[in-house]
């Protein structure tokens, strides 16, 4: 090996690595405080404490949980976790978390299910759309315990931090309200609903395509399948209500999210998604309007009711 | 693993550069070698750990093929043709079963309906690659040109992680002095210009390759699902394209090159600006050289080269390109691609042989232009998802399809945009200096012997000199590919 530039010295040599391993530790330390900031202050759609604190704190303060709900926002605007308690004759509770949080959310919050509580069964409701939101891995990190990341890359925890999309949501964010974030308003039990969706005339012209769909969010699907396996308990899945151009549009694409699903052996309850008529849309494509939430929980009720059944005689078989 | 990953950069590189360092200050030599070793198995096996046993096997068995046939060699003078075959029956075999079964088993079953069936074998990453190195080192063996060395070195030749996966393709000529070499240069020495290839190699991927990516992915995936592009849309696709596999593999060798720096090996020059050749001949002087020169050496020449005649030659030629064809895949288009260049290399004899070739010589932009058309015109094959939608592209590229102006939509979402990127990188590549020209001063590769545009002089007006200002950009380069790594891509080049 030759050696190099012999016009220039060492010590510029060394210079030059100097200042370059300064000034990108500065840029990398910069960009990853700014994201941590948006991550703990919750300035970021994936770590919406609130919504988190809220549904985790259910799974403490309840009695006794027979019937617990996981997934995504289509979940909590379109199930009543009361009337569905009431129509089951089961203690029920609706732990949705948001589109963001995605399976690796829903896996948490059935393994905090699971741990504290016998439930007889656990629905995993999801809408269709959540499985083409790229990664899994940050609705579960914001969903874990301290315990729970010992066993996690920690280059995994790097990846999440090392994100300019973040970094430029939390300045935009820093800059308009500073810390001072509107807290989350609560509804019938889960976020409130603040305007009202009109879908754009080209939506049904946007499909979902099978190649949108990441695995990571099937990938946690499985662990809660496996989960479930391991505890005896009866858990399926249901997909949430969704805009019915999506039903119409979305069907290689749920084909293949289905497929995906199978392979996990967690069994899919027939009839769903349920297709949201454009008059009876919330503020968004999968969110019932708040008023019509008691009307969707009582048809995915009668979808659900073979399984309660089920789930209920294989609970008093064992007993 | 990739090198383009956060697990690369901000864990297997600083773990195993600071091993390295340690063993090195302690003048430990060998155990140095075992711990390159040791990343290489790390780093392969952090694809697929059952494969790693796979490639250690295999070179086990050619370092006593190899030791065999060089103490022959030696005592005897001559070494066993016998055993050279078998060595290479070994290598070769193992490559046709995981990379061309299924390829064989197919078109079998589809020629006499048969209904054969086997299941899809998976393809060990790199195989191709450390395929041809050993059947390199195999027939180096039987020359008698191969240095006495350990296993350790033998090992380390193969799995030397910078090189492993794609290239360089190294010879074991090349590197065993510079693995057994005492003393290298000083760490700042070295690190201050590995790090500056890796970062040039790792910006010419994440921020060039996968920009043309997006408009090349959408182009040809449509036209896989049967969409028809018209003139426009296929000249802007097939120009990303074209940029695309250029900045992507040419970047995956500087990295290899910038790593074997900081590892106190130079690799060879993979890539001479390719795209600035004046013939198709001087194409695959500058284009994946280290592919190009061992076919030439081991397969060229073995069959004869130039020696019986222009007849033979032009077979030799045709075949030698063939190899190379179906060396980059079990498939119909990539072996037509090899055929499409073997063609050309031909006709560029025929025409520097004839008196009109040689009275009418083009003009040097004119066959730059020409040479780069050719180019692009034969990656429509290399990367066409089968014949029919080959057959569909080049329909568009010359204008069977209309011009889809007035059509609503186009596979390509922002055409415009792709086609002045395109036009950017095109203008680009041509005027810009490459990596190791821009480097010449340190100069990070090695040429090749017999390919003059690996051999580059410090005489350049953009070049590299390690003061702040440049310094300060390589930062800001290296940050701005660091934040582009969530969207992880792979390169082209580990599917062969």
């Amino acid at each position: 090996m030759t050696s190099p530039h012999s016009s220039t010295s060492s010590s510029d040599v060394r210079r030059y690595l100097k200042v370059l391993g300064f000034s990108l530790g500065a840029l990398v330390t910069t960009l990853l405080t700014i994201t941590a900031t948006g991550y703990h202050f919750g300035l970021v759609e994936v770590a919406n404490h609130e919504i988190y604190g809220y549904q985790r704190d259910k799974i403490g303060t309840a009695q006794t949980i027979d019937i617990a709900f996981v997934g995504d926002s289509s979940l909590g605007n379109a199930i009543d976790a009361e009337l569905f308690g009431s129509l089951a004759g089961h203690d029920t509770v609706n732990l949705a978390l948001t589109g963001s949080y995605g399976s690796g959310g829903a896996y948490n919050m059935t393994y905090k299910v699971l741990q504290h509580h016998t439930p007889s069964l656990i629905v995993v409701m999801q809408s269709i759309d959540v499985m083409r939101r790229k990664e899994a891995f940050p609705g579960f990190y914001f969903s874990s315990e301290p315990s729970q990341l010992l066993t996690t890359s920690p280059i995994r925890i790097l990846e999440l931090y090392f994100s300019l999309k973040t970094a430029r949501r939390v300045i935009e964010q820093l800059w308009k309200h500073g810390f001072a974030k509107p807290p989350e308003l609560f509804k019938d039990d889960y976020i409130a609903q603040t305007s009202v969706y009109s879908p754009p005339a080209e939506l049904g012209m946007d499909p979902l395509l099978p190649n949108m769909i990441a695995q990571s969010q099937l990938d946690y699907v499985g662990q809660i399948a496996e989960l479930c396996r391991r505890s005896g308990t009866e858990c399926v899945w249901a997909y949430g209500p969704i805009y019915d151009a999506y039903c119409t549009q979305a069907a290689d694409y749920v084909a293949k999210v289905e497929a995906g699903l199978v392979a996990t052996g967690l069994p899919i309850v027939a009839g769903t998604p349920l297709c949201i008529p454009e008059a009876e849309l919330g503020d968004t494509v999968d969110h019932v309007r708040p008023d019509l939430k008691d009307t969707y929980t009582r048809r995915y009720f009668e979808l659900l009711q073979p399984y309660i059944d089920r789930s209920a005689a294989i609970v008093r078989t064992a007993q | 693993m990739l090198f383009n990953s956060f697990a690369f950069i901000f864990a297997f590189l600083p773990i195993t550069a600071l091993g390295y360092e340690l063993l090195r200050r302690r003048q430990l030599q060998r155990e140095k070698k075992i711990w390159l070793i040791a990343a290489s198995c790390v780093f392969y096996a952090y694809w697929s750990a059952a494969f790693l046993a796979l490639l250690f096997m295999s070179i086990v068995v050619n370092f006593f093929v190899g030791r065999r046939l060089q103490s022959m060699a030696r005592e005897r003078g001559t070494s066993s043709r016998g055993l050279l075959i078998i060595g290479l029956i070994w290598n070769l075999s193992l490559l046709g079963y995981f990379k061309y079964a299924n390829f064989f088993v197919d078109n079998f079953d589809a020629a006499f309906g048969l209904h054969f069936e086997i299941a899809r074998i998976v393809l060990p990453l790199g195989i191709s690659f450390f395929t041809f190195q050993k059947v390199g080192f195999l027939v180096d063996s039987y020359r008698n040109k191969v240095e006495p060395h350990t296993f350790v070195d033998f090992a380390l030749f193969v799995m030397f992680f910078p090189q492993l996966i794609a290239g360089p393709i190294v010879h074991f000529g090349e590197v065993l002095p510079q693995f057994s070499r005492a003393e290298t240069p000083p760490a700042a020495d070295r690190y201050a210009i590995g790090i500056t290839v890796f970062a040039i190699g790792l910006a010419k991927k994440v921020l060039v390759a996968d920009t043309f990516a997006i408009h090349a992915g959408a182009f040809f995936d449509a036209a896989a699902r049967g969409y028809t592009p018209g003139i426009l849309e296929a000249w802007i696709g097939m120009l990303c394209y074209t940029l695309q596999i250029y900045f992507d593999f040419s970047g995956y060798s500087d990295m290899a090159i910038g790593l074997g720096w900081m590892f106190g090996v130079r690799l060879p020059i993979n890539f001479a600006s390719p795209y600035k050749a004046q013939s198709i001949a001087e194409y695959w002087q500058r284009w994946h050289v280290t592919l190009s020169r061992f076919l030439r050496d081991y397969v060229y020449i073995p069959l004869g080269g130039n020696r019986h005649g222009p007849t033979r030659q032009n077979v030799n030629l045709m075949a030698t390109m063939l190899v190379g064809g179906l060396w980059h895949g079990a498939a119909w288009t990539v072996v037509l691609w090899g055929a499409m260049h073997g063609a050309m290399l031909v006709i560029h004899r025929l025409w520097e042989q004839s008196r009109f070739g040689a009275r009418h010589a083009m003009r040097p932009r004119v066959a730059t232009t020409v040479t780069f058309v050719c180019v692009l015109l034969a990656f429509v094959s290399f990367r066409a998802a089968d014949l029919a939608t080959m057959v569909e592209i080049y329909r568009g590229l010359f204008g069977f399809n209309g011009t889809l102006l007035g059509q609503p939509t186009w596979a390509i979402e922002k055409p415009l945009f792709a086609a002045a990127l395109g036009t950017a990188g095109l203008l680009a590549v041509w005027a810009l200096p490459n990596t190791q020209e821009w480097l010449a001063s340190a100069n990070p590769g090695l040429a090749s012997p017999g390919y003059p545009a690996t051999s580059v002089d410090a005489r350049g007006r953009l070049v590299w000199r390690p003061d702040p200002r440049q310094s300060l950009a390589f930062a800001l380069l290296l940050f701005t590919c660091f934040v582009k790594l969530n969207d992880v891509s792979p390169f082209i080049y580990f599917q062969f």
